[in-house]
């Protein structure tokens, strides 16, 4: 246990005076814990090792598969070291213990940012709204906050009692980042463990920062109806001032709505956005506000030369964005001290001076750390230098211009060499060259526009702005409706929906989460959830990935949030918000353990996560991981017994965990009535896996939705859903291979595939196992589960 | 074409590189080599023959038929082609449950050609340090330096001829 706050912590449970009686206080000097209905659990602030059994368990069943991208480690002034075949570094580390560690530290910073960004939204909105603003989540959600309950114990009330939250997630990184310096952590296993602490860490602050915002900002309260915006380039309104902002933190869109609601401008100026500022905008201001995309949108968007003043925050902003801005004449305001690139500081100079200086082209753009003064300075600038830059909106090439350019190319392929998705751009150029441009067209979708290709022409030859230019008529045409981030899952969703679940009858929960550094552009993502909801899977969505989901529409002209229900239900899309709120995605499937299931909540975080991998099947989709941030949300699922897909770019990420389908002896548990130990199949078959191809993430994903404890109904749906996902992609003739791991008794046998399936099992000569409706890989929790039924509770 | 015989997106990640290929004559003494091998086809072979030739994934079939290696593949489209000819030597696989297996199936030579360029990498790299028994050989149009042995990165019309040239020279023996 590690008490985040001053190493003292009383708890009275009865106490009577003469003056006074007290009953059930919790009291740590400087703080006091108000206490709640129900009984402390076992590890409330775990530190490092709290969870280390419970991580030690996963890593013995999904074991690290390490896919080094470099052989050496250059971290210490001992190095470099040549890790490679079984050698280790001056200071002992093997590669195995390097990846590891990379691992950890690639999480740590993600953590660190989420962890950054609560704590900005947190302080500030305390000095706007108080301590004791209430933590109100509206009449259908009274288990508020289920991961900083499970994690901490604390049952927060008011935005005071997140600060002692967020002062343990802080030092608890610190410790953990600690962990990565030279000379300390050497096992694999626990250093595996230390990236599993880290992302539950990283779950906790997502929490806080998310709800925060939720309950201050008035953003829609676990609202299945939230309303639907406009997302795309062609909505954005360009006759009018265009003011973008791009990145995580509401605070600075939210001072722009403000602003101009209060002088009466709103109707003026368009305010779009781009990333999860984009999703926290349009939750801010629900109807007003638009999307732009995703984050691999901004140098698209700002290459159109729509916007007039761009306003970063912070996180996965293109850092050389204030020379792309000088391209078109914008302005660049920044608004965190975390990515300051270079601006000089007005922070405490008048709004006119500052506009003065934008308008007039003396900076570039400006450093400014008040929100409320940022505000007024983005909209004056964007009045008065919209009229400036007219001739720079949409000043994309002339289809000449691109047949010029396209003549210059040498066809040395370098910019092919230096692309991340290996675009055939050469092969594009030299079509232009003769005017046929459809091929460079064709790029548009699947390149995320980091500028790789013009960095390395010999020729200097705008590549990115060349396959912009011939995609005009796409990108104005970019129009689509997305549903606002709704925030969390009401309880009774949850009560509706958690048996279903549990037992497998609906067959799953999906949830699209992550960036945009998608393989084949932003479609695949949009036709996997619209495959799982049409399956009467829960299809819950986040980030970058709900706003490629808007990006698609059906031969009715739909896109999947008009086509499907925004209820958390089967056959619903729930777009929960921005990164934050994936949050949420893990609070549903804790709020199924604790309120359809009655587990404990409170600290209780190892029987939970058991519960939540042996029976609600649950899956995250992060097909277009990027950053270091999806690696600590996806390591926060891992720990909570989550598997996680990511599309082949997540192979980077150095390390898989893996069960190992083929190893009977592998996939023994513990039947928790009985105590006896029980084969429980090789169900969820991976915990952390990068599919190649969206054909191998859609079978992928009804397979890891397999949970030892579905009933034969539920276990016969769900393998409905992965033999027929497999046939569609290789053949009616087909089984899956592991097939026969998956069928404990006829009765699990999907009925449509029956008599196919029987043979199929004489062959490989397949028995009958047990059907366990009670697994857990924790031999402690037969201990518990007995001395609960004794207490009747 | 630059000096490097990588991607430069991703440079050579250290000591143990790839020996590079640059007669298409040798490689079938290198498959000839060894008994138990496999050719592991990716999702990326479709594009490949859209910007080569429509015949192109037969010719990938060939080669594997001829060299007498296992076909492991998750490409639809590679099993299609595999089911209409009527091959049986085949498995579907996932890349990386194949990864798993490599070693426990003790396969000596693993041939891979049509994978995301990163994803090829990492597989490779995966199999030089953990598998070090199992040989590698790149048929990927651009050179991967964490496999044994690795063609050079060429333009894809050449690399198409290489493939072509394979083939037949396969066939001949």
């Amino acid at each position: 246990m590690s008490i985040p706050f001053k190493n003292i912590r009383v708890r009275i449970e009865e106490l009577k005076s003469g003056v006074t009686e007290f009953k059930g206080l919790d009291i740590s000097i400087g703080y006091v814990v108000e206490e709640w209905e129900e009984p402390p659990g076992p590890t409330p602030f775990p530190s490092i090792a709290t969870l280390r059994k419970w991580d030690h368990i996963l890593l013995s069943r999904y074991r690290p598969l390490y896919l080094p991208y470099c052989d050496l480690c250059c971290l210490c002034t001992y190095g470099k070291c040549d890790l490679s075949r079984g050698k280790r570094g001056s200071c002992g580390l093997n590669l195995s213990e390097q990846q590891s560690r990379l691992v950890t530290l690639v999480c740590a910073i993600g953590a660190a940012t989420h962890t950054s960004h609560a704590r900005e939204l947190l302080d500030k909105l305390i000095e706007k709204y108080g301590e004791d603003w209430p933590i109100d989540l509206g009449g259908e959600v009274y288990v508020e906050m289920p991961i900083t309950r499970l994690v901490t114990g604390v049952k927060p009330r008011t935005l005071r009692d997140l600060k002692i939250v967020l002062e343990y997630v802080e030092r608890q990184i610190v410790q953990t980042l600690a962990s990565v310096h030279t000379g300390q952590e050497g096992s694999v296993v626990d250093y595996e463990s230390k990236v599993f602490h880290l992302g539950m860490l990283d779950h906790v602050a997502l929490e806080v920062a998310d709800i925060v915002q939720i309950v201050t900002l008035g953003f829609p309260k676990a609202d299945p109806e939230s309303p639907l915006v406009d997302l795309g380039i062609g909505a954005v309104d360009t006759s009018k001032p265009v003011i973008l902002v791009i990145g995580h933190n509401v605070l600075p869109s939210a001072a722009i709505i403000d602003y101009l609601e209060k002088t009466g401008k709103r109707d003026r100026v368009e305010v779009v956005g781009l990333c999860c500022s984009a999703h926290d905008l349009t939750r801010y201001e629900k109807k007003r506000a638009k999307i732009v995309g995703p984050i691999s949108w901004q140098l698209r968007f700002i290459r159109t030369g729509v916007p007039d003043v761009i306003v970063i925050d912070e996180q996965c902003i293109y850092t050389d964005i204030v020379s792309e801005a000088q391209e078109i004449k914008a302005v660049v305001l920044a608004a965190s001290d975390k990515a300051l690139r270079g601006l000089p500081d007005r922070t405490h100079s008048t709004p006119d001076s500052v506009v003065e200086e934008l308008v007039s082209g003396k900076i570039p753009g400006a450093t400014i750390l008040d929100e409320e003064k940022l505000a007024v300075v983005a909209v004056e600038t964007a009045l008065k230098l919209a009229p400036l830059r007219v001739r720079y909106k949409w000043s994309l090439f002339s289809e000449e211009t691109i047949v010029e350019y396209a003549k210059k190319c040498a066809g040395c392929r370098n910019c092919e060499r230096n692309c991340p998705q290996n675009l055939p751009i050469s092969v594009a150029l030299q079509r232009a060259k003769g005017g046929d441009l459809l091929y460079l067209k064709s790029l548009y979708s699947k390149c995320f526009a980091c500028r790789r290709c013009e960095y390395v022409c010999p020729r200097e030859i705008p590549v990115l702005s060349l396959i912009l230019a011939a995609s005009r008529d796409i990108i104005v045409n970019e129009r689509f409706k997305c549903r606002v981030g709704r925030g969390p899952i009401q309880d009774t969703e949850i009560r509706a929906v958690g048996r279903d679940i549990v037992l497998g009858t609906i067959p799953g929960v999906v949830a699209f989460v992550g960036c945009a550094n998608w393989p084949d552009g932003a479609q695949d993502v949009a036709e996997m959830a619209r495959e799982f909801a049409s399956r009467r899977y829960i299809v819950t969505a986040s980030g970058c990935s709900a706003m490629g989901i808007a990006m698609y529409k059906n031969e009715e002209g739909q896109t999947p949030y008009e086509e499907f229900s925004g209820v958390f239900e089967a056959g619903g899309i729930v777009n929960v918000g921005s990164c934050v709120a994936n949050s949420h995605i893990a609070g549903a499937a804790i709020k199924i353990a604790n309120i359809f299931a009655k587990l404990p909540l409170r600290a209780n975080y190892a029987e939970i996560a058991d519960y939540i991998l042996n029976r609600v099947g649950a899956v995250g989709v992060a097909w277009g991981a990027m950053s270091q941030k999806a690696a600590a949300i996806a390591s926060g699922f891992w720990r909570l017994g989550i598997p996680v897909i990511v599309g082949p770019h997540g192979l980077k990420y150095r390390r898989m965990l893996l069960g190992d389908v083929d190893n009977v002896e592998a996939w023994y548990g513990y039947d928790a009535i009985t105590g006896e130990k029980v084969w429980t199949g090789p169900a969820p078959a991976h915990l952390f896996y990068a599919a190649e191809s969206k054909e191998e993430a859609m079978v992928m994903i009804a397979k890891l939705c397999i949970r030892p404890a579905d009933t034969p109904q539920g276990r016969a749906i769900k393998l409905t859903n992965y033999v027929s996902l497999y046939k569609k992609f290789y053949g009616d003739d087909k089984l899956p291979p592991d097939l026969h791991l998956y069928i404990r008794t006829e009765a699990d046998i999907p009925i449509p595939f029956r008599e196919e399936i029987l043979k199929y099992l004489r062959e490989v000569e397949w028995r009958e196992k047990p059907v366990t409706p009670n697994p857990t890989l924790i031999e402690d929790i037969v201990e518990v589960y007995k001395r609960r039924r004794e207490r009747g509770s | 074409m630059a000096l490097e015989y990588w991607l430069y997106g991703d440079i050579p990640p250290g000591p143990l590189k790839a020996t590079v290929i640059t007669d298409i004559k040798t490689v079938p003494d290198i498959i000839k080599k060894y008994k138990n091998k496999l050719l592991a086809v990716g999702s990326q072979i479709t594009r490949l023959s859209e910007l080569t030739s429509p015949d192109l994934i037969d010719r990938v079939i060939s080669i594997a038929l001829s060299s007498n290696a296992l076909i492991s593949t998750s490409s639809p489209a590679v099993v299609r082609a595999l089911d209409a000819k009527g091959v049986k030597n085949y498995v579907i696989e996932y890349p990386l449950e194949l990864a798993q297996r490599v070693l426990k199936r003790g396969i000596e030579l693993v041939m891979l050609i049509g994978y995301p360029y990163t994803y090829g990498w990492l597989l490779l790299n995966y199999i030089k340090h953990y598998a070090p028994n199992t040989k590698t050989l790149s048929l990927e149009p651009y050179a991967q330096p964490n496999s044994t042995w690795t063609l050079t990165s060429l333009p894809l019309s050449l690399w198409y001829k290489n493939m072509c040239n394979l083939e037949e020279l396969l066939k001949k023996r």
